[in-house]
């Protein structure tokens, strides 16, 4: 079965978004992803410091050897959407290699990470074309 | 009365001398062809792929003679062909003049000759083309003697060349966006085509190119080998047209000049090109902004009718200028442990014109609209703080995101598609171009 490789939730951490008259000159979420960062890191994942994206927020790569699970927070008010690519190293002759099991692991750990702490809600995990569909959705990735 | 002017006799020195002379004369100007011969034959070579060893004058002096001897041997086969038609039908010569002549022009039998064209004559080419009398040739004449004066004088030329060729590379450039933004003009005005000759007007011209370039994709695609064969001729003409030790250098010095001073102004356009491709020129940043011109105006009831209040509309509204633009290989390509992190050049390339679309005079809503249509990890965004709605949706908009074709075309920033496409249409115009140079050779 294929994993639900993104996901909706709402956040209680306050809104970090910069604005100047009237206009955001930088967009939130760095504080979500930063708290995401940490709950991998606390169960030993490779994680890189988040980035900003600009208008789609902030971003972060867990990786492992030339495996790469890149993780994208955008905060689209009353909602934030995650979302997560598996992007592996390819040859010639191999095709796609390296540990395909990575993103479910990662995966894994978010959605444990997330439900045991409560300053995140309403999570639910979806398939990208089912972002903001009402009704769908699953408890878990998988 | 004074007598006849004695006549004198010539000495056997003065005859001697003048014997001397003409033979002089002669051997230098047998030597002019026989290097011009070399030459062409050269460039036949490059531009077929045959292996030719002619890297001094003296080689291709040689390589001349070759050429001019197997043409020698070419006539008098036409002739001894001519000679026995004429036994077989029992004509006496010039009988019949008609015949002989189509009979002489018949092409010659010898096969290893079929790739030297027009065998009788021997042109100098484009490159390498001698301007008896040029003030070039009077001025460095009397360096040719100096086996220095050749290397000194070419890559003073070539450097010459580097820069004339980057200028014009630039007028090339500006020459090529006001054909564009004639023609744009042309397409627009509904009086064209009343104005324009029949099949003339803009529409029907780019009718007409896109079914040539459709006609080609077409028969490239059923024919791979033909393709194969086009970037060969382009690769080796550019070869050719860069290289300065892909072509044998010039007989005199003067010759060296012109050829190293074509090859550096063909170096400097090539420069001016990537430069302006990688860097983003002023004739981007034109083509970028100028598609604000096919973009509908934005309205309040647009958003109004979504069900956004006033003041989120007011906001949509308010053109898009401090945002990062819409980026065409995302971010996280070019960051840490990407696919793109440590490729040379990248880091600027990823925030240029090339990469990003920004187009001049859109709004907030219509650059969401736009990002939302072609990022497919784009959803919606926050409103500032004053807006009772919280956020921006793609999805409350009514939005639907492209497919991988629409995301590659719409989301392709407007320089590097104005690119992608003049590409397209230099290679084929030098596919055209070589064909060209091939069909006036070969006829």
């Amino acid at each position: 079965m294929p994993l639900r490789t993104c996901a909706q939730f709402t956040s209680g951490l306050p809104d970090d978004s910069i604005e100047v008259e009237g206009d955001i000159v930088q967009f939130g979420g760095k504080n979500v992803a930063d708290a995401l960062v940490a709950i991998l890191r606390a169960r030993s994942f490779r994680v890189s410091d988040p980035g900003y994206l600009g208008v789609n927020g902030w971003d972060f790569n867990v990786t492992e050897g030339k495996t790469r699970v890149w993780v994208q927070v955008s905060d689209v008010p009353p909602i934030f959407i995650l979302m997560s690519e598996l992007h592996r190293p390819f040859n010639f002759f191999k095709g796609d290699f390296g540990r395909r099991e990575l993103h479910a692991e990662v995966l894994a750990a978010m959605d444990a990470g997330m439900k045991a702490d409560d300053r995140f809600g309403d999570l639910s995990w979806r398939h990208q074309e089912e972002i903001e569909v009402d009704g769908a959705g699953a408890p878990a990735p998988y | 009365m004074a007598g006849p002017a004695k006549q004198q006799k010539p000495s056997f020195f003065s005859s001697a001398n003048d014997w001397i002379a003409e033979r002089s004369r002669e051997a230098a100007r047998s030597a002019h062809e026989l290097e011009a011969a070399g030459r062409k034959a050269w460039n036949e070579a490059t531009r077929t792929g045959r292996n030719v060893q002619a890297a001094t004058t003296a080689q291709l002096r040689a390589l001349g003679a070759q050429v001019l001897a197997g043409e020698q041997a070419a006539k008098q086969a036409v002739s001894q062909g001519v000679a026995a038609a004429k036994a077989a039908v029992g004509q006496r010569p010039h009988q019949n003049l008609a015949s002989e002549r189509t009979l002489q022009s018949a092409p010659a039998p010898s096969k290893p000759f079929t790739n030297l064209k027009k065998p009788q004559v021997v042109e100098s080419t484009r490159h390498f083309e001698v301007r008896d009398g040029d003030l070039l040739d009077k001025a460095l004449g009397r360096w040719d003697s100096v086996p220095a004066a050749k290397p000194l004088v070419g890559g003073a030329a070539q450097v010459l060349g580097l820069v004339s060729g980057a200028i014009r590379g630039g007028l090339h450039s500006a020459e090529g966006l006001a054909q564009t933004a004639w023609q744009g003009f042309r397409l627009t005005n509904p009086w064209d085509q009343l104005l324009s000759l029949p099949g003339e007007n803009a529409r029907s011209q780019l009718i007409r190119s896109e079914l040539q370039a459709a006609d080609y994709v077409a028969d490239r695609f059923k024919h791979p080998e033909a393709l194969v064969q086009d970037i060969r001729r382009v690769a080796h003409k550019a070869r050719v047209d860069l290289d300065p030790a892909a072509s044998p250098e010039g007989g005199t010095v003067a010759d060296e000049a012109r050829r190293r001073f074509d090859i550096g102004m063909n170096e400097g356009e090539l420069g001016f090109n990537v430069g302006t491709a990688y860097a983003g020129g002023p004739g981007a940043k034109v083509v970028g902004k100028s598609a604000r011109f096919f973009r509908k105006a934005d309205s309040v009831e647009r958003y109004l009718a979504r069900g956004y209040s006033a003041e989120a509309a007011q906001h949509l509204m308010q053109p898009y200028e401090n945002g990062a633009g819409s980026h065409y290989l995302p971010q996280w390509q070019f960051r840490e442990g990407g696919p793109l992190d440590g490729v040379p050049f990248m880091k600027a390339f990823k925030d240029s014109d090339w990469n990003v679309s920004k187009p001049e005079g859109m709004t907030r809503g219509q650059f969401y609209d736009y990002h939302f249509e072609v990022d497919p990890s784009y959803y919606g965004a926050k409103l500032p703080s004053g807006v009772p709605e919280k956020g921006w949706s793609g999805k409350r908009m009514g939005l639907k995101k492209r497919g991988p074709l629409g995301r590659f075309w719409f989301g392709m920033p407007a320089p590097l598609k104005a690119r992608l496409l003049g590409g397209a249409g230099t290679f084929g115009g030098t596919v055209q171009s070589v064909s060209e140079d091939e069909d006036q050779e070969c006829p």
